[in-house]
């Protein structure tokens, strides 16, 4: 029996449940939820099988979402591949494009200067600020309906994303699709009173954010949704790879930043956000509290962000400058929904391109819980629980 | 205003004959319990008619807002499968109950239209007191010279509901049956309507299954 | 005579219809102009007409005007495997059923037409020596036919029945058949679950609604409704007499009417659209109009039962009299017919008000699960709602063997509530004038280069809908 099945069966889920062996007079339903449907953040489909409202067994299908983005960085130069992942976790590409230069720059040996490697972390931060907001808003959605109070905190937190879209768009230029970071550090350097806005937003999310706690997790009705719905004990957490805030909500203190600090980690201590229940108000809480932990970095990010050059590599003049001839690495960043991982082989044929690039989605992994938290709740709780893994396509499905 | 009284009557006495017939020819089961909605709704104008107005709210409330929720109710919950019961078994039977119902209507018709018949005017309606049939009458009435009889049916009502309660909780579902109750309930089941219906509720998990494995 | 009566109802029942038909269109503009201020958004703002030249937006009160073309030009899809006639006959049900609850549902007192001359009279007001009408009506109670002018009393109802509120409930009822056969008849599996929530939520709540009325309908000693307010103009607010019954009759409605937080018949995130996922066009329209219709017509009923009706405080049908137990503070004559389309507005005036809580209600909570719903209906509320009956009845055992010194101070207590209302009533339309024309600040927070840029050149410009 091995440890999948243990947690499995302790949380008393037969995920792999087969209908056949069900009462054929018990007037099962067979729901296809989704690929169509509002709440499923993009294209993603759960069969639901269903007794009444109760769900019995979840199965997960992916891949409506295919862009064939891995396969397509073995074709482009190293330099090509950054704006090419801006776009699979939509939600924050700002780490997207880290990961990836990292293994770049892992493979290369260069060495980033410290200045960049500063503006990276804060870019991070505000960019989990962004997406953990983005998160509230679209969780409190799935709970509250695209036509009624979830909207409200949803623009809220939309209006409050854009202000961070706002500061990127300054020193990058794109709202969205950055494109900020190249090889060896970062390409365009801070504007002037950049850090005057910083602080600017920063005031209005801190301010704003007990409001929006107060609709959401301390609000009775969105309580008693959330509260040991979905719940995912730590062992099977750890068993399915799921990371990052899912994980910590399940009581597993691990945070690459702190335990494998990378960028300006190393000398910014960062406080692990933990909760011990595992549900989905514990997902919740953790990525609140994160928001403000994320507050807390940036700030001290930008007190001490050190002068220097922003770029450790000779200026990019052409796509095909950039050559590795062989060697693979792989490097693992904190992102907003866990440990993304960008693995690097070196080699290709020609050597201005990868021979394999492998994107490790955090989101992939947290939808492999469904089949074991989703049954034995009902369908408006598949929902909650879908909504609290905090999926998104983009990076599920590349 | 007695032409206006005469044909509110026909309208309303006609749409329930319409849907009591259709309740009974009707094959697929939501139209019958629709055609019992419409009897019910015609049969409540009708006690307006005769000014037993709380007779017909209550009527509209218990039957049309509750029983015949509940029917569609239970009618959605067992799906197509259900819609076509298909029973050649008992035409005989079938026939001499109809024929009855039938027979003991006729006479139940033949009786009064003779008795009105019999009278001066066809059809008397004695004049009544204007708060006949209302909440106040009927409140007085229930309350002051029938209050023994309505508490002992209440109470009749409650132990039927404790009853049925007790029964269904017994079994719960086809799980607890023995293997052959179990044999007998599947026999009598029909084969499910692959075609499909308005009906939603399907057996399609079967063939799912086999289709994914 | 009976063709004065014809027209009479004609005309009440056109006030009733384009009342409830005008303010559900409206209250589906208000629905997203309120959303847009909660949310801290531009709002409807696109519909535009234009006459001679000039545009107008009308603050996006166009867009009621333009959904219902949207629905009427829309292709009116029916799923292949629908049952057709239960499919067009599941939104009427459930529209018409809206409409003929509203039958009797008192906008205004009784005018004693008698009382309503022409020209020179119409605006002199007899008064005796104590400011009394001389030839006035009486303060309570309806005015009887008077036979020597052959004047009828006119009631402000379209149809005065002796149930009352036993009418409406039996309509209301019969709205969950529509919304039940209209998820059957889809063909559809989200719908079938949306049907399923929205008859059972509907049936249990409607017991909660019936249950929390009983304790009213014992104080004012009626089921009429018209007779509800009069006990209520006379002593004091439902609110006041039963303030848990006020509660727990407005979550329920609030539940009946399938509306936030308790709209899991529909509940977009999780049944798509629940039971009218399949519905395109104007049978779409019809539930969607048919919800805002609901929404109206329950804040009639809450108004009617625990908010005076059409009373005013210290409003009588004489006049104005501020009176504490036998200690009168000012007195006031006003003809009868004033006093009575006074009220009339007072009763529309209160409906906008209740419809618009119910409208921010909306747009600040999440939505409960199913089993929460149904554990909340029938353990909380439907308890408590027998709680209050029994409280209700013991109280007024209470009161009535205490005697006359409990009654006296019960009468005093009934006019403090009046003064209450009066001065809440005042400070409210106060603060909404002060609030009308105060100034409006607004914040903006624009840190990015695009979005100063389109700042400082006022704005990105929008162009208006071409329709």
């Amino acid at each position: 029996m091995t440890v999948l099945t243990e947690s499995a069966a302790r949380a008393g889920v037969d995920p792999h449940l087969a209908p056949a062996s069900l009462d054929p007079e018990a007037d099962l339903m067979l729901l296809h939820f989704g690929p169509q449907h509002p709440s499923t953040h993009g294209v993603f489909r759960m069969d639901l099988l269903l007794d009444g409202e109760m769900v019995l067994k979840a199965t997960p299908y992916v891949g409506y979402l295919h862009r064939g983005v891995e396969k397509l960085c073995e074709k482009l130069s190293f330099v090509q591949q950054t704006p090419i992942v801006d776009k699979n976790d939509y939600v924050a590409p700002m780490t997207n494009e880290q990961a990836l230069n990292m293994a770049f720059e892992r493979l290369l040996g260069v060495e980033v200067p410290r200045r960049a490697r500063w503006m990276r972390t804060i870019f991070a931060e505000l960019q989990r600020i962004a997406s953990h907001l983005l998160w509230l808003g679209t969780f409190t959605l799935d709970l509250g309906g695209a036509l009624g109070g979830g909207t409200t905190l949803f623009m809220h937190c939309f209006r409050e994303r854009e202000s961070i879209l706002d500061l990127f768009e300054e020193v990058s230029g794109a709202r969205f699709h950055y494109n900020t970071h190249t090889i060896g550090g970062n390409r365009h350097d801070l504007p002037a009173g950049w850090d005057a806005n910083v602080e600017r937003a920063l005031r209005v999310i801190e301010s704003r954010l007990g409001e929006y706690e107060a609709m959401s997790v301390a609000n009775s009705i969105f309580v008693a949704r959330t509260r040991g719905i979905g719940v995912l004990s730590g062992d099977l957490a750890l068993e399915l790879g799921i990371t990052g805030p899912n994980l910590r909500a399940s009581g597993i203190d691990h945070d690459l930043r702190r335990d494998a600090p990378y960028g300006a980690y190393d000398e910014l201590p960062v406080r692990a956000c933990v909760a011990r229940e595992g549900d989905c108000l514990a997902r919740a809480r953790v990525r609140v509290d994160e928001i403000r932990e994320s507050i807390r970095l940036v700030r001290a990010g930008l007190a001490g962000l050190p002068d220097g050059p922003i770029c450790g590599f000779k200026p990019i003049r052409q796509p095909t400058q950039v050559k590795i001839a062989g060697g693979q690495a792989y490097v693992a960043i904190e992102g907003p929904r866990g440990e993304l991982g960008t693995f690097v082989v070196g080699g290709g044929d020609p050597a201005t391109a990868p021979h394999r690039l492998k994107i490790r989605a955090p989101s992939l992994h947290a939808l492999s819980a469904i089949p074991y938290i989703v049954p034995g709740h009902t369908v408006s709780d598949a929902v909650a629980i879908l909504g609290s893994l905090d999926p998104i396509m983009g990076e599920v499905d590349r | 205003m007695v032409a206006l009284g005469t044909i509110y009557f026909w309208v309303c006495a006609l749409t329930a004959v319409a849907g009591a017939l259709s309740v009974v020819v009707s094959k697929n089961p939501i139209r019958g319990a629709m055609g019992l909605l419409l009897l019910i709704l015609s049969v409540a104008g009708l006690f307006l008619a005769l000014h037993a107005q709380f007779l017909a709210a209550i009527q509209l409330i218990v039957y049309a807002g509750a029983i015949v929720v509940l029917f569609l109710f239970v009618i959605m919950l067992l799906g197509p499968a259900a819609s076509t019961p298909n029973d050649r078994r008992g035409l005989f039977a079938r026939a001499f109950g109809g024929g009855l119902a039938a027979l003991c209507g006729a006479a139940a018709i033949a009786l009064v239209a003779s008795a009105g018949l019999a009278a001066k005017h066809p059809f008397p309606l004695a004049d009544v007191d204007p708060s006949f049939g209302g909440v106040d009458a009927f409140g007085s009435a229930l309350f002051a010279d029938a209050l023994v009889p309505f508490e002992v049916s209440g109470a009749l009502l409650m132990v039927a509901v404790v009853g049925a309660l007790a029964v269904a909780r017994g079994r719960q579902g086809v799980a607890s049956l023995t293997r052959s109750e179990r044999e007998v309930a599947r026999a009598a089941t029909p084969e499910p309507d692959t075609a499909g219906g308005a009906g939603v509720y399907s057996h399609e998990i079967h063939a799912h299954e086999e289709h994914s494995s | 005579m009976t063709a004065t009566l014809l027209l009479a109802t004609i005309v009440k029942i056109l006030i009733m219809v384009m009342f409830v038909l005008n303010l559900a269109a409206i209250l589906t503009w208000a629905d997203r102009r309120q959303s847009s201020m909660i949310q801290d958004r531009v709002g409807p703002n696109r519909a535009v007409i234009k006459i001679f030249g000039k545009e107008l937006r009308l603050a996006g009160l166009l867009h009621p005007l333009a959904d219902g073309l949207k629905f009427f030009t829309k292709e009116d899809f029916m799923p292949p495997n629908a049952d057709r006639l239960l499919f067009t006959l599941a939104p009427i049900m459930a529209m018409g059923m809206v409409f003929t609850l509203v039958a009797t549902i008192p906008f205004g007192d009784t005018i004693c037409l008698h009382q309503f001359r022409l020209f020179p009279d119409f605006w002199h007001v007899h008064t005796g020596p104590h400011g009394e009408l001389l030839d006035g009506v009486e303060r309570w109670g309806t005015c009887a036919a008077d036979s020597r002018n052959g004047y009828a009393p006119l009631e402000l109802v379209v149809a005065p029945l002796g149930v009352g509120i036993l009418y409406v409930f039996a309509m209301s009822g019969q709205g969950i058949i529509g919304a039940a056969i209209a998820g059957w008849s889809s063909d559809n599996k989200f719908s079938l679950m949306g049907a399923l929530r929205a008859a059972s939520q509907m049936v249990s709540y409607e017991v909660t609604l019936g249950m929390s009325l009983v304790g009213a309908m014992m104080i004012y000693g009626t089921v009429r409704l018209d007779d509800m307010v009069r006990w209520q103009q006379e002593h004091a607010w439902g609110i006041f007499v039963q303030p848990l019954a006020f509660f727990l009759f407005f979550a329920a409605a609030v539940a009946e009417n399938k509306r936030i937080p308790f709209d899991l018949p529909e509940a977009e995130s999780e049944l798509v659209s629940g039971y009218f996922t399949e519905y395109a066009g104007m049978k779409f329209g019809m539930f969607y109009f048919a919800e805002y219709a609901e929404v109206v017509t329950g804040s009639m009923l809450l108004v009617t039962i625990f908010l005076g009706g059409w009373a005013l405080p210290f409003f009588h049908r004489d006049g104005l009299l501020v009176q504490f137990g036998d200690t009168t503070l000012l007195r006031v004559a006003i003809p009868h017919v004033f006093v009575t389309l006074l009220g009339v507005l007072a009763f529309f005036g209160k409906v906008i008000v209740v419809c618009w809580i119910q409208v921010f209600v909306r747009w600040s909570l999440p939505r409960f699960r199913y089993d929460q719903l149904m554990k909340l209906g029938w353990r909380l509320l439907l308890p408590a709602s027998l709680a209050n009956i029994l409280v209700t009845g013991v109280v007024w055992l209470a009161v009535d063997k205490a005697g006359s010194a409990a009654s006296d101070g019960l009468r005093i207590a009934a006019d403090v509530t009046q003064a209450v209302v009066a001065m809440a009533m005042t400070y409210l339309i106060g603060r909404g004038v002060v609030g009308m024309f105060g100034t409006v600040t607004h914040e903006r927070n624009i840190i990015g280069t695009s979005a100063g840029i389109a700042a400082r050149r006022g704005g990105t410009k929008t162009e208006p809908m071409q329709a």
